[in-house]
Formats: C-alpha cells, structure tokens, sequence
C-alpha cells in the first residue's frame, strides 16, 4: 500500500490540490474553469496510464500463462524419463536378484534334489525336466520380484510426498 | 553533471546515462522489488538533466521485460525526457525489440501515444 502511495504520488498530489478547491467556499469561478481544465489534462493522462498499465499486467498474465503450460508440460515429460529410468534400475536390481536366486537354485538342485530324484528314479530325463523346469522358473520370479520393487518404490515416494506436504 | 552508471542485475536493468554525449541507455530486466525505490534516483538524475540537456539526447531502450509498477515508472521517466521534447530541444527514443517479441514492440507504440514523441522502434536479432 505504501509503495502505491509513493508510485501515483504526483496524481495523489493532484487529486488533494483539487479537492481542497471543491471544498473551498472562496474559489471564484475563474478558479474553478482553470482547475477544470487542468483536472481534465490530468485526468487524460490518468486514463492513458490506467490503459496502458492494465494492456501490460494482461500482457505479463499471457507470458505467465504459456511458461505454466510449457513448465507443465515439462514436468510431464520430467516424471516420464524419471519413471523410466527408475523401471531400468529396479530392472536391474531384479536382475541380479535373479541371478542369485539362479545360483542358490543351482545349488540346491544339485545338493538336495539331485540325490532325491535320484532315489526314485535313474532316468536322466527326468532330472533334466526338474531343471529345466526351475530355470524356466526363473523369468516369472524376475517379474515377481521386479513388480514388488516397483511397488515399494511407489510407496517410498508416495511417503516421500506426503511428508512434503 | 555527472554520469549515471547502474550496473544490471537480474531483476534491475543496465543504466547509462551520458550527460556530455547525451546517449542514455536503458537495458534488460526491469522487476525491482520497489520500482519506486529504484527508479526515484533516476528521475531525479533526468529532472536535472534537463535543465540544461546536451545538444541531442538519446534514450535508446532496450527491455527484455518489465512488470506492472516498472511500467508506470518508466513512463514517468520517458515524460520527463519528453520535456526536452516539448522545450523545442533535440531529443530522439530508441525503443529496441527482439525479433519476434510483438508485446515490446506494441509497449513502444504505446508509449510513443502517451508521451507524445515518436519513437524509432527498432528490431533487432534475438540474443
């Protein structure tokens, strides 16, 4: 409010002089014409500031307006990329994961299923079907697990969000 | 009389004004915190400057962008210029515009209406 009082000074000025010879009983009308006059320059120029302030403030309302859309869209495309490269990390974490998980199978098919089959049976067939059947296993749970990293990733942000809020 | 130098910022434009050559440049952004604050000591500076301006004066504008409260300072300022104007003094406005930027350009006419002098409203490349 202040700095409006200071930056339409002059006219404030000019708006105090005038009323103070409204309400003076002492103004000939010789007074009155020049003030009237002098009033109608000012408020011209008023007019002319008020159009070309508002032509401006409509002008710097449009800029804003096209930056929030562009940043808008911007963000979107942010969000995207940041969602794909958190899918190819968690992808590769589900990877490795995966690539344990094969090791330790490993281990225990020949450690503990091996000798089980085994005792059943000498078919080599068979024991080859039990590992190929856990390593066709092993695409499904690199999915499992890579759902259930992304689900928990979800979640971390979503806290994350939250806690910003 | 001595020069006027403000050195821009980003918020607050390049001031250069010459008083023996009587080149006075006005350059960039314009959105001050308190464009009353800023702009007083330049109009004062430009009220004593044409008391006794040089031979020609020429404001050469060239604003990227300036808020609501710069646009009535400068106004303010380009009044004051226009006295030399209306004193039968030599005074030419530069408005320079980028390349595209038709809302600097339509500023400039507009400015021109109000003030009353016709402006040299210039374009030039973008940077």
């Amino acid at each position: 409010m202040a700095e409006k009082k200071q930056l339409f000074a002059t006219e404030i000025q000019v708006l105090e002089k005038y009323q103070a010879l409204s309400n003076s009983s002492e103004a000939s009308k010789e007074d009155v014409d020049v003030a009237l006059k002098d009033l109608c320059e000012h408020y011209e120029d008023l007019l002319d500031q008020s159009k070309l302030i508002t032509k401006v403030s409509d002008k710097l309302q449009n800029k804003l307006n096209t930056l929030n859309e562009a940043l808008g869209q911007k963000n979107t495309e942010l969000q995207l990329t940041i969602d794909e490269l958190t899918k190819a990390r968690l992808s590769r974490k589900a990877a490795t994961y995966t690539l344990l998980l094969a090791v330790l199978l490993f281990f225990i098919s020949e450690g503990v299923l091996d000798p089980i089959v085994e005792a059943f049976t000498n078919n080599i067939w068979v024991t080859m079907g039990v590992k190929a059947s856990l390593a066709l296993l092993l695409k499904p749970i690199e999915g499992v697990i890579e759902k259930y990293l992304i689900k928990m990733a979800m979640k971390k942000t979503a806290e994350v969000v939250l806690a910003a809020a | 009389m001595e020069k006027l130098y403000i050195d821009a910022k980003n918020n607050i434009p390049l001031i250069d004004f010459d008083p023996s050559s009587g080149i006075m440049l006005l350059k960039g952004r314009s959105t001050p915190e308190n464009s009353v604050e800023f702009y007083d000591p330049i109009n004062k500076w430009v009220l004593d400057y044409i008391q006794s301006p040089s031979n020609e004066t020429i404001v050469k504008i060239q604003f990227e962008y300036f808020n609501t409260s710069s646009s009535k300072c400068i106004l303010d300022l380009l009044k004051k210029f226009a006295d030399i104007h209306k004193k039968g003094g030599n005074l030419k406005i530069e408005w320079y515009y980028e390349e595209d930027d038709e809302d600097m350009k339509e500023a400039a006419e507009d400015y021109s209406d109000i003030v009353k002098v016709p402006f040299e409203i210039i374009e030039i490349p973008e940077e």
